[in-house]
This record gives C-alpha cells, sequence and structure tokens, in this order.
C-alpha cells in the first residue's frame, strides 16, 4: 500500500528536479518537434488553402486559424503560470517557480500574436482595428499582465523574493482570464460570441483544421516552455556540478 | 486555382499573409532570443570557472611560496 501510494507521486518528484528534467527533456524535445512540425503541415495546408472560404468574410477567415488558437494559449498559458506560482508558494518547490519564470515570455508572444492577429482581421471584417471594448481591453492588459510579471521577477537582485513576489502577482491577475473568456457573453462587444465547440456555430470543413492548428500550437507552446524551462534551469544551477558535467562548453 | 489567385486570397491577401507572417517572424525571434541568452548564461559560466580555476593556482602558489 505504502509502495504504490509512493509510486503513484514519483512523477511528482521526478518533476521537481531540475537535473531529471534536464535531463529527460532533451529526449523529449525530437519528439515533440516531429509531432508539431507534422501537425502544422496539415494544419497549414487546410487553413491557407484546403478549407472554405466564408461566405461573408471571404478569405480573412483564414486569420480564425491562427488567432484563435493563439487566443486560446494566452490564457492557458496565464492560468499554468499561476497554477505553478500556487504550487511553488504551498510546496516551495523549486522547480513550479522556474516553470512559472519559463511560461511568462512564451504566454506574451501568444497574446501578442492573438492582437495583431485579431487587429488584422478586424481590419478588413468591421472596418477598424482597435476599438476599446471588452474582449479586447482585457486581452490587451493580459499582455501588461505578462510584461508586468517579468519586470517584477526581475526588479529583485534575491530571487526568493522575486519568485514570491512574481508569484503574487501571477495569482492575483489571474483573475483576468475569465474576464476575457466571459467579455463576450457579459458585455456587449464587437468581438463575436464563443462558438469554437459548439454545436454548429462552425462550419465541420473549418473546426477541424481550426482543432488541427490549435492541437499544432499547444505542442508548439509546450516546446517553448521546455526550451526556456532549460535555460532557467542552467540559469539557476550554473553551479553545480551536474550541470557543469551536462553542458559543454 | 492559379499561384497568383492563392496569393491575392480574393482581396484580403494583405491581411491574411501579415497575419501568418508576423506569427512567424515572432516565433522565429523568440528561438533567435533563445539561443542568444544560452550563449550568455554560457559565457557566465565559463568566466566564473575561471575564477574558481585562478582561485585555486594562486592558493597553490601561496604554499609552495610558504
Amino acid at each position: 500500500m505504502a509502495n504504490s501510494s509512493m509510486s503513484s507521486w514519483r512523477w511528482f518528484h521526478q518533476l521537481g528536479s531540475p537535473k531529471w528534467f534536464y535531463q529527460k527533456s532533451a529526449k523529449w524535445l525530437p519528439w515533440l518537434w516531429a509531432i508539431t512540425t507534422m501537425l502544422l503541415a496539415f494544419g497549414l495546408y487546410y487553413s491557407l488553402y484546403a478549407s472554405p472560404v466564408d461566405y461573408q468574410q471571404g478569405n480573412s477567415v483564414r486569420i480564425m486559424y491562427i488567432h484563435v488558437p493563439a487566443a486560446a494559449l494566452s490564457m492557458v498559458g496565464y492560468l499554468s503560470m499561476a497554477v505553478c506560482a500556487v504550487i511553488g508558494l504551498v510546496w516551495k518547490m523549486k522547480m513550479s517557480f522556474m516553470a512559472m519564470r519559463a511560461i511568462a515570455p512564451i504566454g506574451a508572444l501568444f497574446t501578442l500574436i492573438t492582437l495583431f492577429t485579431g487587429s488584422l482581421w478586424g481590419l478588413p471584417t468591421w472596418g477598424t482595428w482597435w476599438e476599446w471594448d471588452a474582449r479586447m481591453t482585457s486581452e490587451l492588459v493580459l499582455l501588461f499582465l505578462y510584461l508586468g510579471f517579468i519586470a517584477l521577477h526581475s526588479s529583485f537582485s534575491d530571487r526568493n523574493k522575486a519568485d514570491r513576489s512574481a508569484a503574487i502577482l501571477a495569482i492575483v491577475g489571474a483573475i483576468n482570464v475569465p474576464i476575457i473568456y466571459g467579455s463576450v457573453k457579459w458585455w456587449n462587444t464587437l468581438h463575436q460570441a464563443y462558438s469554437v465547440t459548439k454545436k454548429g456555430a462552425i462550419a465541420p470543413e473549418m473546426q477541424t483544421p481550426l482543432f488541427i492548428m490549435i492541437g499544432a500550437f499547444y505542442l508548439l507552446f509546450a516546446i517553448m516552455v521546455i526550451v526556456r524551462l532549460r535555460l532557467e534551469i542552467i540559469n539557476r544551477e550554473a553551479k553545480s556540478k551536474w550541470l557543469q558535467a551536462e553542458i559543454t562548453l | 486555382m492559379t499561384l497568383q489567385e492563392f496569393f491575392a486570397m480574393g482581396n484580403h491577401g494583405f491581411y491574411v499573409w501579415w497575419s501568418y507572417g508576423l506569427t512567424l517572424l515572432v516565433i522565429v525571434l523568440l528561438f533567435i532570443g533563445f539561443a542568444w541568452y544560452k550563449k550568455q548564461l554560457l559565457n557566465k559560466i565559463k568566466s566564473f570557472k575561471r575564477e574558481i580555476g585562478q582561485k585555486a593556482r594562486s592558493v597553490k602558489t601561496e604554499k609552495i611560496s610558504d
């Protein structure tokens, strides 16, 4: 009994070990790249060529296949950063803080992609690239939360203080995510309502490529976080023997 | 569909290609940023390894001079 409960938590302890993660992730990355490239090849073929043109929006609907996945990841990224912050604060797990720091710039990147693809989609569709409505404003706030997190974290010379302060910002800022998600329901916005998984709201010839692209973006996000987390490990474990043995100088 | 028609995207080529192009660009820039950061980190490790080596050597020579 004791044995089985110990082994079921083994993954948690392993993930908590920078050395274990650094060595294992080197083996995961080529596989993740292979699957992501394949999904992207399929996804781009459909989203740029083989999917139908929208009867109202014309070809500009093709922007959806990167705008929607990027928007999903911008929010999922922030929530995962906040979860890492909680785990780091409660269990004092240093790998969790490292992951939190690694997610921030990548989440910011996906938020940026969401904003400019949204503008480029809005121009031909709504006739404007920006409107201070609830959906767009809250997504812009998300970008500032990511950037604020990075700025706050780097403003401390003491790493423990930096981790804990930035973690609190990550947790408090998480309130913005349900606001972004709900904004199109609660307020009258220019942005359309949620339709991605709603039955009949989106043609299956568009839904399938959209799901492929969402999958590809999730994997791309995972790759980016892993690569950035490995750098964070190098940064924080620079003085440990195992790391110096691992890297070739 | 001809190649020209594909690139024109009706009259939405500008918006579609800028969306996809900029997305690709920022992703590439992110990985360039990672590579640059890694180089910096490795240089940092190299320099403090050298310092440790120098300290060890100076301790040795002190002992010999004693």
